[in-house]
């Protein structure tokens, strides 16, 4: 799973927000804002890592199982999916 | 095709065109003098996308980011010099509201662009710009104004604006801003467009239309104090009011260039803009005709009363310059200095004349 092009993540007015840029700009209009947990996620994607990996991660951040970690992660997986912002 | 100057947002573009027209097509901002800050090239493919003049507008646009300036969508009208931008998708109406201020408002409204002004945003100061671009209407001055107010507008029954939080207009005005192709430039726009909302005020507003609309709108943002505008931009221009100051300022004609007050030493004949204890909202622009322990006294060039012991702390800014017929003349210019010398030499005589003007006027009743 993997970013798709154009999306970049960054700092708006103190909030942490997922921009849409050159072409995906120009299907795209508006931001989608990111809460810390998907913030994460989002930089592990980033970085190449598995689903399973990031919810490792996110495990090790929160104090939550590693059951609702992936949990979690595969829900926000799938809306950034669904907003056609990852791709398989 | 030779090429030629153009020169928008303050800044001097060389352009070498493809065919003759397009320097006739943005003439009034083509200028003779001036080293361009960078080139631009309409090549045939260019071509291929469109209209040469639109080619230009997309070239011209990409070079500006990199000097902090952006393409802002929108239909920007200036009222006594300051400028608001009424931004909303195509069709919505942005040119029907400043039509109607235009309406309410009559000559005191300039419009800067009806479609895509240009923004400048540096060093905390934010100005928006004429171009040759201006859409269908073909509204636009050459000519730049402080932004003081940006409102969203959508069409409703009822007239409401309310303030928009920072980050709520930036969603709004990122679709209506150019977004380059490259990443570096986008990054760039972005910034632009977050330091451009922290300092100017954003809107959102509801709109029906009518007349009310635009006074509802206009009245909502028109609430900026002259000493902001100084904090910001360093600057102040604005039309001048009342006959105060005549011969040199005529109302409604002439307008000011006032420079944020700073450690400079003031001195006589200065011209300053300050404020009175008693009357916290009302700007004064008069000349300085003697300095005493730190304190001035001051008189309007029409006016025979000298107003005594203004304090520092009063001062806001000074005079740098004025304009009058589209001339900009500074305040160390020669011929002024002249005027303001024979102006003040002819003070007791035509302080005598306007005295007994006054009292003759007040004995008719």
């Amino acid at each position: 799973m993997k970013i798709k092009e154009g999306f970049v993540k960054r700092i708006v007015m103190d909030k942490t927000v997922i921009v849409p840029t050159g072409e995906a700009g120009k299907t795209i209009k508006g931001m989608i804002k990111l809460n810390n947990t998907a913030s994460l996620i989002w930089d592990s994607i980033e970085e190449g890592l598995t689903e399973e990996e990031t919810a490792k991660k996110i495990c090790e951040k929160y104090d939550i199982t590693e059951e609702k970690a992936l949990a979690d992660v595969q829900k926000i997986a799938q809306q950034m999916k669904d907003a056609g912002v990852f791709t398989e | 095709m030779s090429g030629f100057l153009l020169k928008v947002a303050d800044t001097v573009i060389g352009v070498k065109p493809l065919t003759d027209e397009l320097e006739i097509m943005v003439w009034s901002y083509v200028v003779t003098e001036g080293t361009p800050s960078f080139d631009v090239e309409i090549t045939p493919a260019d071509l291929e996308k469109g209209a040469e003049l639109l080619a230009l507008q997309r070239k011209v646009t990409e070079g500006l980011i990199e000097r902090n300036v952006l393409l802002f969508h929108s239909s920007l009208a200036a009222v006594d010099g300051f400028g608001y931008a009424y931004a909303a998708p195509s069709g919505t109406g942005k040119s029907t509201h400043t039509a109607l201020l235009r309406k309410v408002y009559g000559d005191r409204v300039t419009m800067v662009n009806d479609d895509k002004p240009f923004i400048r945003v540096e060093d905390g100061a934010v100005y928006a710009y004429g171009s040759p671009w201006a859409g269908k209407t073909h509204l636009e001055t050459n000519t730049r104004v402080p932004l003081l107010g940006i409102c969203f507008i959508e069409q409703g029954t009822e007239n409401k604006i309310s303030r928009l939080e920072p980050f709520d207009a930036f969603v709004h005005m990122m679709t209506q801003v150019y977004m380059p192709e490259s990443k570096e430039k986008t990054e760039r726009t972005l910034d632009l467009i977050e330091k451009t909302l922290k300092t100017v005020p954003a809107y959102f507003m509801t709109c029906n239309m009518e007349e009310e609309a635009a006074k509802t709108s206009f009245k909502a943002m028109n609430r900026i104090r002259f000493e902001d505008i100084l904090n910001r931009d360093g600057e102040l221009t604005y039309k001048t009011v009342g006959n105060s100051m005549n011969p040199m300022l005529y109302e409604n004609k002439d307008v000011v260039v006032v420079r944020k007050k700073d450690d400079t030493p003031l001195k006589k004949f200065d011209v300053i803009l300050f404020k009175r204890p008693n009357a916290p909202n009302r700007y004064v622009l008069h000349r300085i005709v003697k300095v005493h322990d730190g304190k001035y006294d001051v008189v309007g060039d029409n006016q025979f009363r000298i107003e005594k012991n203004v304090e520092e702390g009063q001062i806001i800014g000074v005079l740098s310059s004025f304009i009058r017929d589209g001339r900009e003349i500074p305040v160390d210019d020669p011929e002024y200095q002249r005027y303001v010398k024979r102006q003040w030499a002819a003070f007791p005589v035509r302080s005598l004349w306007l005295r007994l003007k006054h009292y003759a006027k007040r004995l008719r009743g």
